[in-house]
């Protein structure tokens, strides 16, 4: 299976044979986290968060086991859950009608359990926090303006009028919670019948201001061509936000939505022109990433067209 | 200069050798690959065609804006010149000169749209025509 760049996702097929010899066919999926793989926290770490998910009431798979070695890599196991997460299979394909309709209600019902998780005082003490002393979304951007100076190789007005912009316009928000980092159509596995049955992908897991998490699920990019769809190409962000307020109980600024959706589409652009650094430098030449480079360009475009009142 | 096939004749052969011949004979990642190698080469193309006028539209618009400088007619001269005046925006707008309470905001948000539509139009003229379509250009 696929995994990405910190870790590979295998699928087992086990047969489990039971006192008295019945044997039962499972299937689960180990995840092995790669040596040099940039993982913020250890595997043991990550199901740990997975089952803390699982008791607010997000659904996730379930953790089965978890250890320091299997072919020399840190790893955890989970139930196998099947479904579809091609976000471009999801938001165009006939037979995920049913799903869709359900989907944006789902979403946010899902995040506003991430966001019940505790990390009060010394739980989940592995996850990322942000620096005392200054707003969280202050600290988020100056952290990414930094990665985009060190990565970037040529001038982009656009980036500079989105980070000015973020800066005239932090949310002074205190509200702190669990940020999932990646919630979005792609790392969502989805059924046909059910809808959303489990949000996978924790890797970006972090502690800060949970609309960071509807703002990314409204990024352009997140929404596979459909772009008039503006959560996730299944509904609207309104839709998202009536969900998530009814869900949760917290009160989202609209504004303050405008604010992470912006950040999310500047932090996507800044990975893009990360991911295409191998190639230009000459360390990995492939095809694909030559195409990923220029992607910026796309982020750029929506960046304008959110500050401009185009697209927002 | 040279003989036909031209540029275009050229970069029009390999990309329909790529999407016609090499994607149906592969499956996999490997027609994933051929199918971007292709769409680079439309690249290419489309960026040849145009260069020219984009350079054109960037001095112009960067004249407006820092005054009138002579343009270079060497190609490489034009690329870092546009490139060196860009990096000249980009730090006027980083050190807060330009934010939106300055009188030449709207300027610099025209020009950066300019700037950006003419790099779609390259990369992914696709996007352009659907966003037109909903009446954001």
């Amino acid at each position: 299976m696929t995994g990405g760049a910190a870790r590979e996702a295998w699928r087992l097929e086990v047969s489990l044979e039971r006192d008295g010899g019945e044997v039962e066919r499972r299937t689960f999926v180990a995840l092995l986290f790669r040596p040099g793989g940039q993982s913020v926290f250890s595997g043991a770490e990550e199901a740990v968060l997975l089952k803390a998910a699982a008791e607010a009431g997000v659904p996730v798979p379930t953790v089965v086991c978890s250890g320091a070695e299997a072919l020399g890599r840190p790893f955890y196991v989970m139930d196998y859950v099947g479904g579809e997460t091609i976000g471009r299979r999801l938001v165009r394909d006939e037979k995920f009608a049913t799903a869709r309709e359900s989907l944006p209600a789902q979403m946010a019902e899902a995040l506003a359990a991430i966001h019940r998780v505790s990390v009060d005082g010394d739980t989940l003490p592995f996850l990322p926090r942000p620096p005392g002393g200054k707003p969280v979304a202050l600290a988020a951007i100056q952290n990414l303006e930094e990665i985009y100076r060190a990565v970037s190789m040529d001038p982009h007005p656009a980036f500079e009028i989105a980070i000015r912009w973020l800066l005239r316009r932090v949310p002074e928000t205190t509200d702190i919670a669990l940020v999932h980092g990646d919630f979005r159509l792609g790392n969502l596995m989805i059924d046909q019948v059910d809808g959303l049955c489990a949000v996978l992908d924790w890797e970006l897991a972090h502690v800060g201001d949970p609309v960071q998490d509807l703002g990314w699920a409204c990024v352009r990019s997140w929404r596979f061509g459909r772009d008039e769809l503006t959560c996730g190409g299944v509904g609207r962000r309104e839709d998202l936000v009536a969900g998530y307020e009814k869900a949760s109980g917290r009160a989202v600024d609209m504004e303050a939505l405008r604010f992470w959706e912006v950040f999310g589409n500047l932090y996507w652009g800044v990975i893009t022109l990360m991911q295409v650094r191998p190639l230009i430098d000459k360390t990995y030449r492939t095809v694909e990433l030559a195409g990923i480079g220029r992607r910026a360009a796309e982020t750029e475009w929506e960046l304008l067209n959110l500050i401009e009142g185009k697209a927002y | 200069m040279h003989d036909r096939p031209n540029i275009h004749e050229l970069l029009d052969v390999v990309q329909a050798f790529l999407d016609e011949e090499i994607v149906p004979a592969t499956s996999g990642r490997k027609q994933f690959l051929a199918r971007v190698a292709a769409n680079c080469v439309r690249m290419v193309d489309r960026e040849l065609t145009v260069e020219r006028k984009h350079f054109e539209r960037a001095w112009l618009g960067l004249n407006d804006l820092f005054g009138v400088e002579p343009s270079p007619s060497d190609r490489v001269d034009r690329s870092l010149g546009v490139t060196g005046r860009l990096d000249l925006l980009c730090e006027r707008i980083q050190e807060g000169d330009l934010d939106e309470d300055s009188e030449h905001y709207n300027r610099i948000l025209a020009f950066a749209r300019a700037r950006v539509r003419d790099k779609l139009e390259v990369s992914n003229p696709k996007l352009l025509a659907a966003d037109a379509e909903r009446g954001i250009e």
